[in-house]
Formats: structure tokens, sequence, C-alpha cells
């Protein structure tokens, strides 16, 4: 069979679909419809890890990071006491290099408020260098940004809320009142204060009243600066952005005894060999006290059971030292970035250098990386592989007739979100299980309109077979014409999608409030507008792929039919 | 030559749990060029030979060969290319296909042989043209005659010059008037073109026609009558 036959079969499918115009519209639609939901969705999909992806590089993390191997080892845990020095050096390479660099000191603590306390993610940071490669420092919507050297905080919106710190936004009516009731303040203050908020009216009833039935006020939108200024002057001049940080200063320092039964279960087993024949070298049991005491070495080797024993996890390496530093709220971060909003703040890094900070002493836990050319709405440049920025440091080090130390190397930001990779893999494939499901759902149509077509055709397919048709034939009869209702169908569902998809792409759509509604954090780093991106692949892919899905579905009602005798069929009524 | 050749054919098939013996042995010949039927009542089993000489069935024991070719040993593919190749077959129901045209439908058989597209239009139009219906090429099936559409049935079967063509009850659905047309159409076809034809019927009218009749009764031959 040539050719030519083949494509005279093939009009017959064609034909056939045109004798079926209801069954074919029908089936085409629900096509179409699942088709357009997948692309939609699909779109969206990608639109939100295109989104989260970008929002993680530009306003938490930066491209890349210089930190010890050990604190990438451990990042879950958050190893304050894994530092490094020196980092200006690295900083003035990378500028040189074509870089941004920003160092960073990350703890966690406790922030107490006058209403109240929240764990939070601190971040001490240089301002400057801050500004310069990360996104989130122009979204300070009330207030400012730390400067250096001010003991100053800038919390996230939502924290910042929650503490009742800062400017209210959307106050109940007791708290506005206690706000007024501050003995701090003038009448004209009060009066002033009052000016700044509204009752919301323009929402549906209900809607502005707080949690416990009082009213609620917004504080209006377009305020003149200068009555923010003065706003935010009088919240602070009533206490209500002085706060506390309450942390721990973690210092690795090799212990001087350990307990006999800790140094048998907890350390020992964790050692390697040349680790453990290290620290029997440099502590001795005390049988008597059941106690191992160290009893000297070189500073080399003491670094090493340092090392040793920080990475076998042991607890007696780490000392804690209780700190409490007091703040001032100076400004609200609003990010597109959920991640930037809630229980994280920003310090300058100068003010944690001595004993009223963190003993830092001019360690950082991490220097960010982006590469300088690269702005905020940009994803990642090959210049900000790991390897390309290792490079350009050992180069600029070495021309200084410096080396990198071995603790320290470059990690890509997707190294380091291996968590939230996961998470937008699992939710990703769960969204596309459900529109793989609707997808699959109408093709059964497919199934069910090709059972019912062959059904009603036994008797002409009878014939065919009867005419010499082969049972290949017959397959590729009936499954072209399958085929081609998953064309058709895929076709209108393409150009359905698309254009549900073009607002979608343009403007997204403004899910703020159920954010709110859900704590403000739904995993994607999405802050509210949910935008779509164009997936050309899935566009172009739909219809080979809805044609072949088509095709293979309509394969067990012709199987049926091949099946049958000539002369069953030739006698079918 | 020898057509269809058929020694102690058996064919049983099974109907609600019982055995029906349709054919008992049946030993029969039929040469090229002949115009036969076989006759009986309903249920004597001539369709059931019909259909294993159209290598539509198969036997249950016997042998039986069609064009030369012993049709138990051949695949289900083979026996595909024998009916393509070498058989036509006429339906008592016509059985053309709706959606294609009078052309496409004749053309169909030639389509399944490959041949090329002029001279598929060739011998449709001059199959056409054997059996009267001249200039009706592009009409549907739905826009004609029952006598018109067992004539487009007949320029199927004989479009690709088979060696035997098969006709089951071919006048059935007919009145006499038109039975008796097409069978004139199909008596020309075997004078002019020596083409072969085997009836299965009862109708006394292609009996009439038929220049040789079995008769066959509970699934064995009770006559053979050459006239």
């Amino acid at each position: 069979m040539n050719f030519a036959s083949l494509f005279e079969l093939k009009r017959m499918a064609f034909r056939s679909l045109a004798r079926h115009k209801a069954k074919t519209i029908l089936t085409c639609a629900a096509i179409m419809v699942s088709v357009a939901v997948y692309i939609f969705m699909d779109s969206w999909i990608a639109g939100m890890e295109r989104e989260s992806r970008r929002n993680i590089i530009n306003y938490e993390l930066g491209a890349a990071k210089l930190q010890t191997k050990m604190y990438f080892a451990k990042k879950d845990e958050m190893p304050a006491y894994e530092t490094f020095q020196d980092w200006e050096t690295y900083r003035d390479i990378l500028d040189e290099s074509g870089y941004h660099a920003a160092p960073r000191y990350v703890f966690s603590g406790t922030l107490y408020s006058a209403t109240g306390s929240a764990p939070i993610l601190f971040n001490a940071v240089d301002p400057t260098a801050e500004k310069r490669m990360m996104a989130y420092t122009g979204y300070v919507e009330l207030g400012r940004f730390i400067r250096e050297g001010e003991f100053a905080v800038a919390l996230g919106a939502m924290t910042a809320e929650k503490l009742k710190a800062g400017i209210p936004t959307r106050p109940a009516a007791p708290e506005l009142e206690e706000i007024l009731a501050s003995e701090l303040l003038s009448a004209a203050d009060g009066d002033f204060i009052r000016s700044c908020y509204e009752a919301s009216e323009t929402k549906a009833a209900g809607e502005n009243l707080a949690e416990g039935g009082e009213l609620r006020f917004i504080l209006k939108r377009n305020l003149p600066t200068g009555d923010f200024d003065r706003l935010w002057g009088l919240m602070d001049a009533i206490g209500r952005n002085d706060v506390r940080i309450s942390t721990v200063i973690d210092l690795k320092a090799l212990p001087d005894s350990i307990r006999w039964d800790k140094w048998v279960g907890e350390l020992w087993p964790e050692l390697t060999g040349w680790e453990q024949a290290l620290l029997g070298k440099l502590y001795e049991l005390d049988e008597e006290e059941q106690l191992y005491f160290f009893t000297g070495g070189g500073e080399d080797e003491k670094a090493a059971a340092l090392e040793a024993m920080i990475r076998a996890g042991f607890s007696g390496a780490i000392r804690h030292t209780n700190q409490v530093i007091d703040v001032k709220v100076v400004g609200m971060v609003n990010s597109p970035d959920p991640a930037n909003n809630f229980n994280v703040g920003y310090l300058p890094l100068d003010i944690l250098q001595d004993e009223a900070g963190m003993m830092l002493e001019g360690q950082v836990t991490e220097l960010l990386i982006r590469d300088k050319k690269m702005g905020a709405a940009d994803m990642t440049s090959p210049l900000e592989n790991p390897k390309t920025i290792r490079a350009a440091l050992e180069r600029g080090l070495a021309r200084r007739s410096q080396t990198l130390p071995s603790e320290l190397d470059v990690f890509f930001w997707m190294d380091y979100m291996e968590d939230y990779l996961g998470y937008e893999a699992m939710e990703s494939g769960s969204s596309r299980i459900f529109s793989y499901l609707l997808f699959f759902l109408a093709f059964f149509g497919i199934s069910n309109t090709m059972l019912l077509a062959i059904l009603e055709r036994t008797k002409e397919i009878g014939m065919m077979r009867a005419l010499g048709m082969t049972t290949g034939q017959l397959y590729f009869t009936f499954m072209i014409e399958a085929g081609l209702l998953g064309i058709l169908g895929a076709a209108l569902g393409v150009l359905l999608g698309c254009l549900i998809n073009i607002p979608m792409v343009k403007y997204g759509i403004d899910f703020s409030g159920m954010l709110e509604e859900l704590g403000g954090n739904i995993g994607y780093r999405v802050a509210g507008n949910f935008r779509g991106a164009w997936k050309l692949s899935t566009i172009i892919g739909s219809i080979p792929v809805a044609a072949v899905i088509s095709s293979l579905m309509a394969f067990f009602p012709i199987r049926g039919a091949a099946k049958k005798e000539i002369t069953s069929s030739l006698r079918f009524e | 030559m020898t057509v269809v050749k058929a020694k102690d054919l058996i064919k049983d098939y099974g109907l609600n749990g019982s055995t029906v013996h349709a054919l008992r042995g049946i030993t029969l010949e039929f040469q090229s060029g002949e115009f036969a039927a076989i006759a009986g009542p309903s249920g004597s089993g001539k369709s059931t030979f019909l259909h294993l000489a159209g290598c539509l069935d198969t036997l249950t024991g016997g042998t039986l060969s069609v064009g030369g070719q012993d049709v138990a040993n051949l695949s289900k593919k083979q026996l595909a290319l024998l009916r393509r190749n070498s058989l036509g077959f006429i339906f008592q129901a016509y059985n053309l296909i709706p959606v294609l045209t009078v052309m496409e439908n004749i053309a169909f058989p030639l389509t399944l042989l490959g041949v090329g597209k002029t001279e598929i239009r060739d011998r449709v139009l001059q199959a056409l043209q054997e059996v009267g219906l001249e200039g009706m090429e592009k009409r549907r099936p739905k826009e004609m005659s029952g006598g018109q559409q067992q004539r487009v049935a007949i320029a199927r079967a004989l479009v690709k010059r088979p060696a035997l063509i098969l006709a089951d009850e071919p006048t059935a659905n007919l009145d006499s008037k038109i039975g008796r047309e097409i069978l004139e159409i199909m008596v020309k076809l075997n004078k002019n073109a020596g083409t072969t034809f085997l009836f299965s019927t009862h109708d006394p009218l292609v009996m009439d026609y038929a220049r040789r009749i079995v008769y066959i009764r509970d699934g064995q031959i009770e006559k053979d009558q050459v006239k």
C-alpha cells in the first residue's frame, strides 16, 4: 500500500468526522476545554516558578554565596558560629571582576515589642552594599531602610504589624485609641493621627471590623511624604518602635574538659580514624573525675580538633552566650517576595561587632554575590556560575599572593534552596497531575466517541475487511480519525488557552487578599499578584500530544472491531 | 481453470451453547467463467458456503482452495490480501460507505490495491459505464435508489477485475424489474469479461439466469444442476 492510498484512507477518516457532526463537536469541545485549562495552568505554574526564582535571587539570596563549607553542610541549623573573616578582600576582588558582593551575618533570635514577641531571622547587613544588589531595599513601604552605625532594624511588614511596631496600617479602634491615649502626644498630634486614618466604607459591610467586632481603621493611601514622616516620628516618640532582640551568641571553642559519657556516647562514634587519633593525643582521661582533659597541642592541631568536633555535631564545642540588643524599628519591608515580609529583620552589620552586639569582630556568615549587569527583573547570568565566581576569586587572591581558605566555597542559589525547589517540584507536579487528569478525561471522551462510531459502523468495517482491508489499515483509518479529532480539539484549545493567557501574562490576578488570609505564605515566593508566563513548548506541543493520545485512545475500540468475525460484522444491525 | 475447489467441506459453529452443523462435507468445484447459484432454503448452508469461498470465514473440516490457494493454511493477513487481489463481493444490503461518493466507493478496492490516481479514475468511469451509471460518480449513496446502489456495489466488485465475484442474495432487496436489470448487467459482464459469478440465493429470478444451480439442504448437496 502506497502513500496515495494512505491519503485516501485519511480522507475517509476526515469525512467520517464530518458525518457525525454533533459527536465531533462535543468531543472537540471537551478536548478544547481540557487543553485550554492545561495551557492556562501550565502558564500559571511556569509564571509562579519564574517569579519565585527571580524573587529568591533578587530579594533573598543573590545568585550565589561565599561561605564556609561547614555552614553549607549545616545550613538547616543556621550555624551562626560558622563565620569567616577578610570578607572585604573577597568583596573587592569580586568588585574588580564585575560582581556585587554584600556581607551578611545571619542569626536567629526573638524580637520583643511592647505588645508581644516573635521569632525572627535577623540579617545583619552592610546597608550600602545591600541597596546596591538586593531589590527588597526598594520596598520599605513605611519608614526607611537602616543606616550604618544605628541600632535600628527594618522589619518585615507583616511581623511589624503583628508586633504593633511602626505605623499601624489597619488598626482596630482600641489599638488606635491606645495610641491616642499616650501622654506623650499633644491634642494636635492626636488630631493629626486621626486624620491619617479612615474607616473604609468602600469595603463590604463587616469587612472593616476587627475580630472582636470593633471598627477597623485604614491608613490613608496617599498621605504626603511629610505626613508619613511626622506619623512615623510620633509613633517613635510614644515608644512604639522600641524593640529588643534576644539572641544567643554561638562561638566555636575547644572545650577544656569533656565528660566521659559525652566523649564515649556523642563524640567518639562520630569521628573518623584520624580525628580519633588527633583527639586521643590532645585529651587525656582522668579516671577518677571521669573527665577528658585537654592536655595541650599546636595551633593547627587545635584548629583541626575543633573542626572535627563541629563536623561531628558535638555540642560541647559551641559556647553559648545570651545577648540582648535594644534597637529601634525604622522601616517596614513589604517586597514582592513574601519571605522578606514575615519574621525577617535587617540590622546594620557594623553595630554587631563588639560586646554591645554579637562580638563579630569583622566576621560574617556569608557574602552574597550578583553579576553587576543583572537587574531585579533578571534571573542569573553565565557569569554567576559558582565555578566562574570561584575562579575569579582565586585569580584575584593570587594577584595578592593569597589563596582562598580551604574551608570556604561558593554555592549557587539553587544549592541553597533545595527545600524550596523540592516544594516547587511537588506543587507543580500536583497541579500538573490535576490538569493531566482533566486532559485524560477528555481523551476518554474520544475513546467513547470512537467506540460509538465503530459500533455504528460495524457493518461498514465488515465490508471494508471483506474487500481486503487488513487489520493494520483498519487501525490506521480509525486512529487517524481519532487523531484528527484530537488535533481539531487541541488547536481550538490552544487558541482559547492563549486568549485566556494574554491578560494572565500581562496583568496577572491579584490574590493578595487571599494570601493575607492564608498567613501570607503559600510556599511560592510570590507576594500576591500571580502572573502567568508563556510556555511555548506546551503551546506547540499540545497539538501533537493531543493527536497521539487521541489516536491511542481509539486503539481499544478498534481492536474490538478487528477481532470480530467479518461475517458477524456483516450481519450486525 | 478451477476457481473454487471444496472437498468434504465442514463448517460447525456454536449457537446458544449447542453446535450447529452448517456444512456437513460438501465437495464442489467451480470453474472460471461460470455463472452459478447456490440455492436452498433459509439455514440450508448456502450463505455459509459463499462466506467460506469468499475467505470471510474459517472452515471446520475438509479442504478448500480459492484461486489455487489452500485457504486453511493462510494467515489473517494473507486471507485479506487474497480477498483484495482476487475476489469481489456484492451484498444484499449493498454496504456502500455513506461518507464517500460513488466514485470513491468504487475506487475503494483499487485504493487498497495501491493503484495510481489516474488509473483509478479511468477504471471507475469504465465500471460505471458497464453498470449504466455514467455521470453519477459525484453522488452519495443516500442520493440513489436501491437499484442504483446495487449497481454501484457491482461496479465496486468488478472494478478490480477479480477472478471471482461472490454475490450474497443480490436481488433480495430489489423489486423484480430492478432485479432483472441487475442480473442482466452481471450476465453481460460474465459474457463480455469472462468474470466468474457465484450467487447464494433463493430468488427464482436469479436461478432463471444461473447456468448452474447447486441445491443445498441441511448442509449437504441435494442436487448439482447444469442447464
